[in-house]
């Protein structure tokens, strides 16, 4: 699995055949977000949020409802911040942001979302899910925690995170083709994820649970 | 009595009465007021307070005794006899004559007989001032007039205060007509003058500063109230406000003035506000209508020629018809005619400014708009017919080399057709047909003057179109949704939006920009109509909820690109 260089992923950028096409949109500043020499791309805070609100929630059981399954939106609260405006982030808060960029993966790349050193170091951590898979598309969720002892001031547009892109091959090392036809957040725009876990899975546990 | 003649007269509470009353009797004796309460004890309504007059206080009596369920009024009224108008004066009264030059006598001017308490709890005088002293008398007079005036604080919301200036002023062009202040000295200074004002949707006032001082230079210093609008009051209707001009006792003149107009106007402009019908904005790609509505904003720039167009079988069709009904065709159906004709022009601009501005998707949000609408053909004396609009604004996009038709056929492989999007659309009838069913909603008279403009109104429907895109070109010429832009985004977009990529960015001649709102509208379109079946149907879909699982997650993408291109025009605006 190699590492795309910044000119790998210019290319698949510009690339005319829409399988191969890299979209990260919009690029406002590209030379600044896609630095020569570099391996990855500059990704920016949106400007849509989801704060948590742990006191309205004993805790986040999925089958603490009996057979009623969990409605994850209704843990989040959201707050759209527009341009020019700001959200602070408090030590040790939990909340959701998204990427600027809409994103879209080729079959055959994957990518990791890392936090920005610069940031990482006021104790800004903006990912815990980390991992893309071939196939994605859609706005990014970042999960940003502030481990830090200082509340920080986050703005719309601050480039918080950067995206590293992998090649994804198949069993003879070729480029893999299959996979964004599994992918499951295919064209996603909402940072509010749908269900914990499967629907086998639920069916079995809650089964369990009943014993 | 007329039915809106009755509702003047009907009554739920003394306030009511009270208000109405004021309202009736300053029609008959405006100036005349100085004050009028009433109140019911028991079944009797009484009337305090003071008037000018004998005839004013009788008369108050008799439209108290008009109202529904009033029979007996004690008439407590007081008649200050000193207050005179200055118009009405005679021949005796210094302050009435109108003649410039005449000889002034200041000592004859009554300057504390005529003391009148403004209802503020200060006792007014009439106060003139001169410029200089003189030891003789000045022989030369002179009569002054001022244009009345008021300005309000904002706009008028029930339980709110507002500020109400009044001011008279040398020339106001906004003016209705001048109020004579009268004759004075031509040396004359300042003039202090009273104010009194009734406002019977206001349910509470302050008196900040009860008089008006005027000068010679124009200076004015203008009477301040406020007033409160009552509980009651319903925005956008009427606020009359009836205001008298007081020098000393004696009555300059008095005016009407609505002040929900006023506020209206004093909103700073330019600030245009669209209103988009609830109906047609279910969907982001319905948001092209909105290109109708600007149009109105715009429609007085549009002026389209029609002398060259026979309007000769619109009379002889509407006479004909009329005849069949007994009518004889008058001066009045002429009227009606022209004022329908003039609205239906101006659904025609403002279609074809929403045809130029987001041209197919106009069209489909046209057609979707008139399907949401109810099952009628749209005919009415405010809107030609539902299905002559969308066909003309499509024969509009079928113009020229290349036009949009074209283009959608070439990059979606479908047929632009008028019912793309609205197949339900209901086909107008034959004329006879459909006067019958316009008559039974408008009566006969306005439904034949619909159905005799039909003709008219295709025959004028391509000037109309014509000089919308000239007024159009000439102002913002890239505001023009044309074939080429169509051809640019539809190929630049459709694809991958079947790949689940919104329409962000567009790239031009090796630069990337933001695609148009115009362009994300045709492209949302275009994908709803045509490629919905190319679409990935996403993991976990119930089989036969596909297709509006679909719709959702493209309307998702739309309004997803709309954001993003939105954020990277605002981006580069910051330079």
């Amino acid at each position: 699995m190699s590492t795309l260089s910044s000119e790998a992923i210019r290319e698949r950028l510009n690339a005319t055949d829409l399988d191969q096409r890299l979209i990260v949109s919009p690029l406002l500043d590209e030379a600044s977000q896609l630095k020569s020499g570099q391996a990855a791309i500059d990704v920016r805070l949106g400007f849509d949020f989801r704060l948590v609100s742990p006191s309205r929630h004993g805790s986040i059981d999925e089958f603490g409802n009996g057979d009623q399954p969990l409605l994850l939106s209704t843990l989040y609260r959201r707050e759209f911040v527009p341009f020019g405006r700001n959200i602070v982030i408090h030590p040790h808060q939990f909340l959701l942001a998204q990427t600027l960029e809409y994103l879209r993966l080729p079959a055959d790349l994957m990518a990791y979302v890392v936090g920005r050193s610069t940031w990482g170091r006021l104790g800004l951590i903006v990912a815990t899910a980390v991992g893309i898979h071939p196939g994605f598309a859609g706005s990014l969720t970042l999960e940003l925690r502030n481990l830090g002892e200082t509340p920080l001031t986050l703005y719309p547009g601050q480039a918080v995170a950067q995206l590293f892109f992998h090649r994804v091959e198949n069993s003879k090392g070729e480029p893999s083709t299959e996979a964004a036809a599994h992918a499951q957040y295919t064209g996603t725009v909402d940072m509010v994820p749908r269900r914990l876990s499967d629907p086998i899975t639920a069916m079995k546990l809650r089964k369990l649970i009943a014993h | 009595m007329e039915k809106n003649e009755t509702m003047r007269y009907d009554w739920g509470s003394p306030q009511e009465l009270n208000s109405k009353l004021v309202d009736l009797l300053f029609e008959r004796h405006a100036g005349y007021i100085t004050r009028l309460v009433v109140s019911l004890e028991g079944d009797t309504v009484v009337l305090r307070g003071e008037v000018a007059s004998e005839s004013c206080r009788g008369d108050a009596k008799r439209l108290a005794l008009a109202f529904e369920g009033v029979f007996k009024v004690r008439n407590e009224l007081v008649v200050a006899a000193f207050l005179e108008s200055a118009t009405d004066s005679s021949e005796g009264d210094y302050f009435g004559q109108r003649t410039v030059g005449r000889s002034a006598d200041i000592g004859t001017y009554p300057s504390h007989g005529g003391t009148r308490s403004n209802g503020g709890g200060r006792i007014l005088g009439p106060v003139v001032e001169y410029g200089s002293l003189h030891d003789e008398p000045d022989n030369t007079t002179v009569e002054i007039e001022r244009w009345p005036v008021v300005h309000t604080s904002g706009g008028l919301a029930s339980g709110e205060w507002i500020e109400l200036a009044v001011d008279l002023k040398i020339d106001a062009t906004d003016a209705k007509r001048p109020i004579s202040v009268g004759c004075f000295p031509a040396d004359w200074s300042s003039i202090e003058l009273s104010v009194q004002l009734f406002a019977s949707w206001a349910s509470e006032m302050e008196i900040v500063h009860p008089t008006i001082v005027i000068t010679a230079s124009d200076d004015p210093n203008p009477a301040r109230f406020r007033l409160r609008v009552a509980e009651e009051y319903l925005a956008g209707t009427p606020a009359i406000v009836q205001i008298s001009f007081f020098h000393g006792t004696r009555v300059c003149g008095h005016e009407t003035w609505d002040l929900a107009t006023i506020a209206a106007a004093a909103v700073t402009w330019p600030f245009l506000r669209v209103t988009v019908p609830s109906q047609a904005m279910g969907m982001l790609p319905h948001f092209a209508i909105v290109g109708h509505e600007l149009g109105h904003a715009i429609q007085s720039d549009i002026k389209v020629d029609l002398s060259n167009v026979n309007s000769s079988t619109v009379i002889t069709g509407l006479s004909a018809r009329l005849k069949t009904e007994g009518i004889a065709f008058s001066r009045a159906h002429q009227m009606e005619t022209q004022q329908i004709l003039a609205s239906w022009i101006n659904e025609l601009k403002s279609d074809a400014i929403g045809c130029l501005l987001a041209g197919p998707a106009f069209l489909f949000a046209l057609g979707a708009f008139f399907e949401l609408s109810g099952g009628g053909y749209g005919i009415g004396p405010s809107h030609p017919p539902s299905e002559m609009r969308r066909r003309l604004v499509l024969e509009r996009l079928a113009l020229g080399a290349p036009n949009h038709v074209e283009v959608f056929k070439e990059q979606t492989g479908t047929e632009l057709s008028a019912d793309l999007n609205s197949p339900h659309l209901k086909a107008l009838p034959a004329d006879d047909s459909l006067y019958a069913e316009l008559k039974l909603r408008h009566g006969p008279q306005t439904a034949a003057i619909c159905v005799a403009l039909l003709p008219y109104a295709e025959a004028v429907a391509p000037l109309v179109f014509a000089e919308a895109e000239k007024v159009v070109r000439a102002f913002q010429p890239d505001m023009v949704y044309d074939a080429v832009r169509l051809r640019e985004d539809l190929a630049e977009h459709l694809e991958p939006l079947r790949h689940l990529v919104p329409p962000i960015e567009i790239r031009k001649a090796g630069s990337v920009q933001a695609t148009s709102l115009a362009g994300i509208l045709n492209v949302g379109w275009a994908g709803l109509l045509t490629q919905l079946d190319r679409i990935p149907t996403p993991a976990g879909v119930t089989p036969g909820s596909e297709l509006p699982v679909k719709m959702e997650k493209l309307h998702e993408l739309l309004l997803k690109a709309l954001e993003l291109s939105e954020a990277r025009l605002v981006w580069e605006e910051q330079v």
